[in-house]
């Protein structure tokens, strides 16, 4: 697992005790602990994002944020040497899109908490519910994801969203940046006759004419009670269109679920017309109105790029080149990764950028989708998303290439503090491999 | 035919050949290696240093049927078929050729604890339902253990069918082994003797004989190490071998049980928790079955996940450090064990059909594509030709809008559309994942 | 033939006829009911003459006459006309023999047969015979005479054993006398529908299939195991099951099994199944079976083809389109085209209305289908020779010749013609008019003269003989500014004219009513007899005769030109109406069509082709 000395010797002071059975309770990895000193990653290969590919460099670590980076860096003395030598430096991987630390098993009711009930739930806040102990966080970094956004679903307004880093003791150590985006479920805009669905093409059509009405009127009430509220402060207080305020001023974006392009084109003439910034999450029709979303600013967070083509005529590939027709086009997109299977599946985040770059996009832009650009879509490019001095200290040191399967991350910083890479998996795996090691040797006396 | 000169990944004693060529002659392969000749009239495909790997075979899928791959109504449904019901025409099959699939096993889903009768297809796309059929393939059934079988997920309303118990789904199927045989004996004694009615032919009973007998493999759907171990321990009192066991995320517990039964196993590379079986599921779970020596592969149940197996067999490589080679075995080879059919598949060796797949690189690389996958020595898939079709079906796509538009003739509202019966049906093991499978076509 | 041995032959004939008259279905069955009353015995004997006939496809006679007799067909070509019949003088229409309708389905309640020795499944009702339920159903009967189909089979719905059918007439008889043919067939459906939920076997499509095989060998069994019983006093008696007793005899006797199937792999399905227990089979069919037409045509089944082709899908716009498959696309295209492509290929079809929101729109189907490669005599053998002899009553219907049931059609064109209205359907010898005749055509002008000294009008009537519209204008040409006023409601009945017009300038002030009798419309004797009741409530008497003929307007729109003078006795072209509902679509470019499906050869389902 991890093989240079140096990596051992800082991590070995952090690493949980022991085999945990299998339990759905906290994950025994305890959280990392600042140093106390600058820490240097030395003789690495730095894949910074925003200017290239350093060889043989170093990147400094002062008080968890990054203090240089280059081949000529000043070590100071007390430093704490990590030798990267052979060994790649990249910022954290970042899932821009997630129910992480919401969701233990999907179908357990009781360890559900991203839907809240009713439609119009703009109030919620996703990292208040964040289970910082929650196994799926240790599973996920451990392939080198340190920073998602979480996100509440269901219903028109679903709530809001933080962007996560993945180590803390508490929600609060965990959210990097708290009420990023405002999360809007579109209604489908055209009936689909399927055998999951019950009601008829009619009733859809209905259906969706109600949805669309009660979102028109939830803004409508929103811009009214702010309305009400600068006039007269002592205005009663309605948590719902209290959470609307900084959305309507244009500080919070909303960020709408559409992949049809019937949904995308009408969520950016919804914004148009409410004077709110979007983001389009989803996007699958994306590239058939790359002109619409570029010319009004509207970036696209791509979903999962192993998805199957949406209508049976479409090529086979359609999903998978997603991200290159994007760039292409021109428009601003990242790769959230999520999907069906949620946050359990988020540590193949890379792999679609993987697959992406199978089916056309540049491998630069690839990486830059899952680091920077999710960091710049969600407002939190002057905190992460590439190595960059003054950035925060949130990185993985990997053997390779993070696109490539084979790749191990040896180790992970977040905000310079070092991660425990052990995970339930592991250990589960440790303890069985105990298990059929004394079956083959005898009992140890 | 000849495929000349590429890295042949076998998956046989061969191991990976540099610099090789396979020859293919009537739909077989005739021979691999580096100093292949091709006769004088053999067409030849120069793979120029690209890879070349055996068919992908996927052991757990529900493509290509459209008879709603659960009959969950009762507790055991033998007599049910997937055979009957092969959909030929399910744009599932073009679309996994695209990612290197040649073979698959169509199973019922996981409704009950025993199931319906598997079916093995090649993708044969273009073919009649009866031609994708693998002739020969031996016959399966699909047994199940666990949450789905015991309806702990289907709600409030379904808690009276038996068994509602990992206890009663052990005993259920005791009972359907000894009802099967006292069956069996019934016959026979009437044909002996002559005496007393005529026995009446029941093919649930009939199915279950089968397995009694040999001549049906069980596809055991199951997940915790438990429920795994009193499965062997039933088989074995009742003197059978178990043709897999699906999903098996537990299976890492009891490798060494497996390995003596001599069962196998056909994983998930690396999904969990989306039901609380499976929150011990790990992705080191099939390097650990392998390294005890049990045959395992990794599968999909899933139309999108089965489009990029060989992603999944990487993933051994990762999860547990089995050598490359090894690792996709667990997507061509071992599959083909597993099904029993790995006289005829599996690898790229002498004597086999020549079911074969030419990659743009490493087949292990997320980042190399499938550019032609052939079945039989037929080439059912290629990049080219996929662009071909693009163009034309464009072409004919704009033509036909542009007659309607033209013929003044009144369009179907909107939303109205001729709806095929079959398009009603699940197309996906509804009881499986507890996750919403999307709206994907 | 000397006309006396004429007359033996033919009363020869009628004894013949009345002597095989045991089970017959028509206007003269041999009952058993008392009379109550009077004794009606209006004669039923009628001569159709000089109308163009076709006996059956490709044989037609082109002026002949068709004789009928107690239901039946006595004579037909150039035969005299019996003294005794009532004649009916066709010149200029064609008499084409009744169509079968191959598949109507009614639902049925099975509760009754589930309450006796019943199959365990309450999908399994073999048992279920369609004619217990009752067979009459007026206004089906009415929509489909307008079509010109005589005789259907009657099936009965749902299930996967459904039950046993009939071919029965369309005359609003019930069961005594209009059943054709009883247990023509049982009808069998591979599949379930959705929605059966999670507790009730089978809710899945295998299920059901695994359901019929299973019933058929149990139905096996059930026939070994009785025997075995009844010849062995000390074995155990299996069970009672009507069911299984219904199946084995009908497979005993190779009875016909209709299996639904409702895409081109359910018939191939069908055929497997049927294969598996060398059943005889016919399949409803789906219109798609031109996707795999070489393997179903190899299955060798007849086929029962519906003609409700599909509308176009939506493609407005570009975004309605994107949620459109190929397949949808290329199915609008191709699905009038597969009746032909089918018959082409050798295989045997019947057609049927089943699967059509309104059968009022069969012929225009089968119309649909000949411009697009049908040829007119498959077409016609599909509906008549072919579903007869399919269904075992070829000696009663599908063809115009003696003995066979006096069931055709009169039309004032050929049958497949786009415009030819269906006229007559006559069921067994009973006359059932589908257009009414056109009672009276009063277009053209009138001169009005009231009584006294009121000033002539003239009254011009046009538009169509149903819809009449028309202007009234002084009669004596005055000045420049003449006054005209258009008629309001203006229509005939009962042979009854009556409409309303402004008087201003013309008699009065106010409205005026108009209202006449139709004394004679007949050119020369032409005249109307009625009152007009002015604006101010006086009554006047008047008479009014035709204007020169000369004068009389050219209809817009009357493709028959002027003709639409002279008699208008029903018999004669003139006149036409139409409320019947057309599907609206422009003349399908047959040359364009049969390119585009040559240019992309449609092998639905070759690579890649999704």
């Amino acid at each position: 697992m991890i093989r240079s000395g140096g990596l051992r010797l800082m991590l070995l002071g952090v690493l949980a005790a022991g085999a945990m059975a299998g339990r759905a309770g906290a994950h025994p990895e305890v959280p990392g602990e600042a140093a106390g000193r600058p820490v240097a990653i030395t003789a690495a290969t730095v894949h910074t994002v925003s200017g290239g590919v350093v060889n043989d460099a170093t990147v400094l670590i002062r008080k968890g944020r990054i203090a240089a980076v280059g081949k000529d860096v000043k070590i100071p003395k007390r430093a704490i040497r990590i030798d990267a030598t052979g060994k790649h430096v990249f910022p954290g991987l970042f899932a821009a899109n997630s129910d992480l630390g919401l969701v233990e098993i999907n179908s357990i009711r009781a360890t559900l908490d991203k839907n809240e009930t009713g439609s119009i739930t703009p109030n919620v806040k996703a990292w208040v519910s964040v289970n910082p102990d929650s196994e799926m966080i240790p599973v996920t970094r451990s392939n080198g994801v340190l920073l998602a956004l979480t996100a509440p679903t269901g219903g028109l307004l679903a709530g809001q969203s933080a962007v996560l880093q993945l180590d803390g003791w508490t929600y609060e150590d965990l959210t990097l940046k708290p009420a990023v985006a405002m999360h809007v479920g579109w209604p489908a805009m055209s009936p689909v006759i399927d055998w999951e669905t019950e009601r008829s093409a009619k009733e859809q059509l209905a259906d969706r004419d109600t949805a669309l009405e009660r979102l028109r009127g939830a803004f409508d009430d929103a811009r009214a009670y702010a309305k009400a509220r600068a006039a007269d402060p002592a205005t009663p207080r309605d948590a719902r269109w209290e959470a609307m305020l900084p959305v309507l001023a244009g500080e919070q974006p909303l960020i709408i679920d559409a992949d049809d392009l019937q949904q995308i084109q009408a969520a950016v003439a919804f914004a148009v017309e409410q004077k709110v910034k979007i983001i389009i999450h989803g996007g699958y029709d994306a590239p058939h109105c790359a002109r619409l979303l570029k010319e009004h600013d509207v970036p696209v967070i791509v979903s999962e790029v192993y998805r199957l083509p949406l209508r049976r005529w479409e090529p086979y590939d359609s999903a998978y080149t997603v991200p290159a027709r994007l760039h292409a086009a021109g428009v601003a997109y990242c790769i959230s990764g999520g999907g069906r299977f949620g946050a359990s599946m988020l540590r193949n985040l890379p792999y679609h950028a993987a697959m992406a770059v199978a089916f056309g996009l540049p491998a630069e832009a690839a990486l830059e989708a899952i680091t920077l650009a999710p960091a710049e879509i969600l407002g939190v490019a002057d905190r992460v998303g590439s190595l960059e001095v003054g950035k925060d200290a949130t990185l993985i040191i990997t053997d390779g290439d993070p696109l490539e399967t084979g790749t191990k991350v040896e180790a992970a910083f977040v905000q310079g503090r070092p991660v425990d890479l052990n995970d339930r998996h592991k250990r589960l795996w440790k303890k069985y491999e105990e298990k059929y090691r004394r079956l083959e040797s005898g009992p140890s006396r | 035919m000849l495929f000349r000169n590429g890295t042949i990944w076998t998956s046989g004693d061969k191991g990976i050949l540099e610099n090789a060529s396979v020859l293919v002659v009537e739909g077989r392969i005739q021979a691999v290696g580096a100093d292949v000749a091709a006769p004088a009239d053999a067409v030849v495909i120069d793979l120029a240093g690209r890879h070349l790997t055996p068919g992908i075979i996927d052991c757990h899928s529900h493509m290509a049927t459209d008879g709603g791959v659960n009959e969950g109504t009762q507790a055991i449904t033998a007599e049910v078929r997937i055979g009957d019901f092969i959909d030929s025409d399910d744009v599932t099959i073009y679309r996994q050729l695209a990612g290197g699939v040649t073979a698959a096993n169509i199973l019922h889903g996981s409704a009950n604890p025993i199931g319906g009768q598997n079916q093995v297809i090649k993708l044969r796309w273009g073919c009649l339902p009866e031609e994708m059929k693998l002739a020969g393939a031996p016959q399966g059934i699909k047994f199940a253990l666990g949450e789905n079988v015991k309806q702990a997920n289907w709600g409030d309303e379904h808690t009276t069918r038996y068994p509602q118990t990992r206890m009663g789904v052990e005993q259920i199927m005791r009972d359907a082994f000894e009802a099967a045989r006292h069956y069996r004996q019934q016959q026979h004694t009437w044909q002996k003797t002559g005496r007393g009615l005529p026995p009446r032919r029941d093919l649930e009973l009939e199915a279950i004989a089968e397995i009694l007998e040999g001549t049906r493999w069980i596809h055991c759907h199951s997940y915790r190490q438990d429920e795994i171990l009193a499965l062997l321990r039933t088989l074995d009192e009742f003197d059978i071998t178990i043709g897999s066991f699906q999903h098996i995320l537990e299976g890492y517990k009891v490798a060494d049980v497996m390995a003596a039964h001599g069962a196998t196993g056909s994983a998930f590379a690396d999904w969990w928790a989306y039901k609380f079986e499976v929150y011990d599921a790990i992705p080191y779970a099939g390097a650990l079955m392998h390294n005890a020596g049990v045959v395992v592969s990794f599968n999909s149940d899933d139309r999108e996940l089965g489009r990029h197996l060989n992603q999944e067999a990487a993933k051994a490589v990762k999860y547990g450090g089995v050598a490359p080679h090894e690792a996709l075995k667990f997507v061509t080879l071992n599959p083909a064990k597993q099904l029993r059919i790995d006289d005829r598949v599996g690898s790229v060796e002498a004597g086999k059909d020549a079911d074969l797949v030419v990659w743009s690189g490493d087949p292990l690389a997320i980042t190399s594509r499938v550019e032609q996958t052939w079945i039989d020595g037929r080439r059912y898939f290629d990049l080219e030709e996929d662009r071909e079709l693009r163009r034309r079906d464009a072409e004919v796509r704009n033509t036909l809008v542009q007659k309607i538009l033209g013929s003044g003739e009144e369009m179907a509202a909107e939303g109205e559309a001729n709806v095929d019966e079959s398009d009603l049906w699940p197309r996906a093991d509804l009881f499986c994942h507890g996750h919403d499978h999307g709206h994907a076509q | 033939m000397p006309g006396c041995l004429r007359r033996m032959c033919l009363a020869l004939v009628v004894c013949a006829g009345w002597g095989g008259l045991a089970e017959a279905a028509n206007a003269e069955v041999v009952g058993t009911r008392p009379v109550e009353g009077l004794r009606e015995n209006t004669p039923e004997v009628h001569a159709l003459v000089g109308g163009r006939i076709v006996v059956s496809p490709g044989r037609v006679i082109e002026k002949g006459t068709l004789v009928i007799r107690g239901g039946r067909i006595a004579a037909v070509g150039e035969v005299e006309t019996p003294a005794d019949a009532r004649v009916w003088d066709l010149t200029g229409k064609t008499i084409t023999p009744g169509l079968i309708d191959a598949l109507t389905e009614v639902d049925v309640d099975a509760s009754s047969v589930r309450k006796g020795a019943a199959h365990w499944s309450d999908q399994v009702t073999p048992q279920l015979d369609v004619v217990d339920a009752g067979i009459r159903d007026s206004a089906a009967n009415k929509k489909l005479r307008s079509q010109g189909i005589a005789a259907r089979l009657l099936a009965p719905s749902g299930r996967i054993l459904k039950g046993g059918s009939a071919v029965v007439l369309t005359n609003d008889q019930d069961a005594n006398t209009a059943v054709v043919s009883r247990n023509v067939a049982q009808h069998l459906r591979l599949t379930v529908s959705p929605g059966r939920g999670r507790s009730s076997y089978p809710s899945s499509p295998m299920g059901a299939v695994a359901l019929a095989r299973q019933t058929l060998l149990d139905a096996d069994w059930y026939q070994l195991a009785w025997q075995a019983s009844a010849a062995d006093a000390s074995l155990p008696q299996p069970e009672r099951n009507d069911a299984l007793a219904a199946v084995a005899e009908h497979v005993a006797e190779q009875g016909l099994f209709i299996c639904d199937a409702s895409n081109e792999l359910f018939a191939l399905r069908a055929d497997r199944f049927a294969r598996e227990f060398s059943l005889n089979i016919a399949i409803r069919g789906s219109g798609h079976e031109y996707k795999r037409l070489e393997a179903i045509a190899a299955c060798n089944r007849a086929i029962i083809l519906p003609v409700d082709f599909p509308k176009p899908p939506n493609v407005a716009t570009t975004e309605a389109a994107l949620s459109v498959d190929l397949d949808d696309l290329l199915h609008w295209e191709m699905a009038p085209e597969n009746p032909g492509r089918l018959v082409k290929a050798g295989v045997t079809i019947a057609l049927s209305s089943h699967g059509l929101d309104d059968a009022g729109g069969f012929l225009a189907g089968v119309r649909r289908a000949v411009t697009r490669g049908l040829a007119a005599d498959a077409a016609l053998a599909a509906m008549t020779t072919t579903p007869a002899a399919v269904l075992g009553v070829a000696d009663k219907l599908g063809t115009l010749e003696t003995h066979k049931l006096a069931s055709f059609i009169v039309t004032d064109g050929d049958l497949l013609a786009a415009k030819t209205r269906v006229l007559e359907t006559w069921v067994a010898g009973e006359r059932f008019e589908v257009e009414p005749e056109v009672e009276l055509d009063l277009r053209g002008s009138w001169t009005v003269k009231p009584e006294g000294d009121r000033p002539s009008l003239v009254i011009t009537l046009e538009g169509k003989p149903t819809a009449l519209k028309g202007t009234v204008r002084p009669a004596e040409a005055g000045d420049e500014d003449e006054p005209t006023a258009k008629l309001v409601r203006a229509g005939v009945r009962n042979r009854q004219f009556s409409c309303a017009f402004a008087g201003k300038g013309l008699i009065g002030d106010g409205v005026v009513r108009l209202t006449a009798v139709v004394i004679a419309e007949e050119e020369e004797d032409a005249e109307l007899e009625g009152q007009l009741t002015l604006g101010d409530g006086q009554q006047l008497a008047f008479t009014a005769t035709r204007l020169d003929a000369d004068e009389q307007p050219a209809e817009a729109g009357d493709e028959e030109g002027k003709e639409g003078e002279g008699r208008r006795r029903h018999g004669k072209p003139g006149g036409h109406l139409s409320a019947r509902s057309c599907r609206s679509h422009r003349a399908a470019e047959a040359a364009s069509s049969s390119a585009l499906s040559q240019r992309h050869d449609l092998d639905v389902g070759r690579q890649g082709h999704p």
